[in-house]
């Protein structure tokens, strides 16, 4: 069972979406300067929601992605790309394999 | 045949352990706490590995029911908590051991406190990691509860945190301030200075949910200004349903003159984007917050908005908006209102807003422009002043 990583790319997309929930911009604007400095309390409860739900939503076979969050790590990142970073460098997996493993 | 004395039998002993700690730090680097509070309250132990994760399985003959892990009490032997594999986390450098709360184990956070009595991991069968260098480690539960035994508990900032915030509530807390000058609109040579407030925390727990305590306002030294208004309010948001809340508190001047008692029930959402200034530029429209509901007025003194000391039904909103304006501009603004029936004279709605102009720097914000207008509910005055030039850290 290899331990599959997602990249930036992807990491950019599922915060995409998330921001999608909060804000508005174009859809082929770089949103890695955007500041995280204007949201509210509300607004980061909900993207951080969304961010959460992205991350589980990718799937890989029968396991799927996991990140820890809390508000002390999401107050940390002032732009959208210290968020990617974050996501990047603590991804999990969690397994949902039932099969008999061989080693 | 002659046994063998017992401080040989030790020595046996501390060198098997030594064997493996020493194997198992081969490939261990530190260990840690995480938690996660967001959508769910978690609890990792994790094991920060030397090298980079490939594969994680078990040694058991099925990965479900072959292998499973509890949190168990040193002391008493009391499960905490009973993990399978699916509740082991993989990371490029760690494996986790996933701890799951539901609100009925609020418990479970106080007795994982660094300094209470420790629980360590028990597992029914081998973790084997791989690594992306090709070789592994096949961590025993003999290791795994002796390397748990290591682990601190949760720190101060970890049961705070776990503690006051139940799904959903995350940021809720907060600790905000601010200073400013205000221009003197009588004499402008004069000057007065405004300390404004907002903070929010939890204050006590009805049915196993977090009430919290709220103060929100603004003082100056200049008393008589009718803008200075504070508020202490206690609030409670049902559970399950986040954008739902309740509040109960104090309104009225800042010198405490004049006071009134609100009672509030409403909702909280963000509502579509109404306009956009950006004429093109790639920036981040905010959602507008809002804040609505209906609530119950009443004032001590019978010189007042509503001219009586009943119990006044009252509907009300509070709203944030940023707006950015082309490449570099924004303005902020923070409007609330109330109308009711029960208001004394003609005019049933009263309207107070602040609004900020500012420049966006890649790094923050500078605020160039203030203006803070509107008539306040409790002693139906109005008044309108400005603040400029601060050109200071905004929202840090």
């Amino acid at each position: 069972m290899s331990l599959p990583t997602f990249d930036n790319a992807l990491a950019e997309r599922l915060v995409k979406k998330a921001l999608k929930e909060v804000a508005d911009f174009p859809d082929n604007a770089n949103i890695s300067s955007f500041s995280f400095q204007h949201f509210n309390d509300f607004h980061k409860l909900l993207f951080a929601s969304a961010l959460k739900k992205e991350v589980i939503s990718i799937k890989d076979g029968s396991s799927h992605y996991d990140v820890v969050l809390n508000p002390n790590i999401i107050n940390n990142w002032s732009t959208v790309q210290d968020c990617i970073n974050y996501l990047v460098n603590n991804q999990q997996m969690m397994f949902r394999n039932t099969s008999k493993v061989q080693l | 045949m002659k046994s063998l004395p017992k401080k040989t039998l030790l020595s046996f002993f501390f060198i098997f352990l030594l064997s493996i700690s020493v194997s198992a730090q081969n490939y261990l680097d530190s260990l840690r706490i995480d938690i996660n509070t967001i959508n769910s309250n978690d609890i990792y132990y994790t094991l920060v590995l030397e090298k980079k994760v490939d594969q994680a399985a078990t040694g058991a003959a099925n990965t479900n029911n072959g292998f499973g892990f509890s949190l168990v009490q040193r002391s008493d032997k009391a499960t905490l908590f009973n993990g399978t594999f699916s509740d082991i986390s993989v990371g490029v450098w760690n494996v986790s051991f996933k701890i799951s709360l539901s609100n009925s184990e609020k418990d479970l956070i106080n007795r994982l406190q660094d300094g209470e009595e420790k629980a360590v991991i028990e597992t029914t069968a081998d973790l084997i990691v791989k690594f992306t260098d090709g070789t592994e480690y096949r961590f025993t539960p003999r290791e795994i509860k002796e390397l748990s035994n290591r682990f601190d508990g949760l720190n101060a900032e970890q049961t705070r945190l776990l503690n006051e915030f139940n799904s959903g509530r995350s940021f809720e807390a907060k600790n905000n301030f601010d200073f400013g000058r205000e221009v003197n609109q009588a004499d402008t040579t004069d000057a007065e200075y405004i300390f404004s407030f907002d903070v929010i925390r939890p204050f006590l727990k009805i049915a196993g949910e977090d009430v919290f305590f709220s103060a929100r306002g603004a003082i100056s030294t200049d008393p008589s200004n009718t803008l200075n208004q504070t508020e202490f309010f206690l609030s409670y948001k049902f559970s399950g349903k986040e954008k739902i809340f309740a509040e109960i508190g104090r309104k009225g001047t800042q010198d405490f003159s004049t006071n009134s008692i609100r009672a509030n029930l409403g909702l909280e959402f963000l509502a579509p984007n109404l306009i956009d200034l950006t004429n093109g530029a790639p920036r981040l429209r905010l959602k507008p917050y809002v804040k609505a509901g209906v609530g119950f007025h009443k004032n001590f003194e019978v010189d007042n908005a509503f001219n009586n000391e009943e119990l006044n039904l009252v509907g009300f909103f509070d709203t944030y908006y940023y707006i950015p304006i082309d490449k570099n501009l924004f303005a902020i603004t923070n409007a609330s209102g109330s109308y009711s029936d029960s208001y004394a004279g003609d005019d049933k709605f009263l309207f107070q807003y602040d609004l900020t102009i500012g420049y966006q720097t890649p790094v923050d914000a500078k605020v160039l422009f203030k203006v803070e207008s509107g008539e306040n509910e409790v002693n139906r005055t109005s008044d309108t002043r400005f603040l400029i030039g601060l050109l200071v850290d905004f929202i840090k």
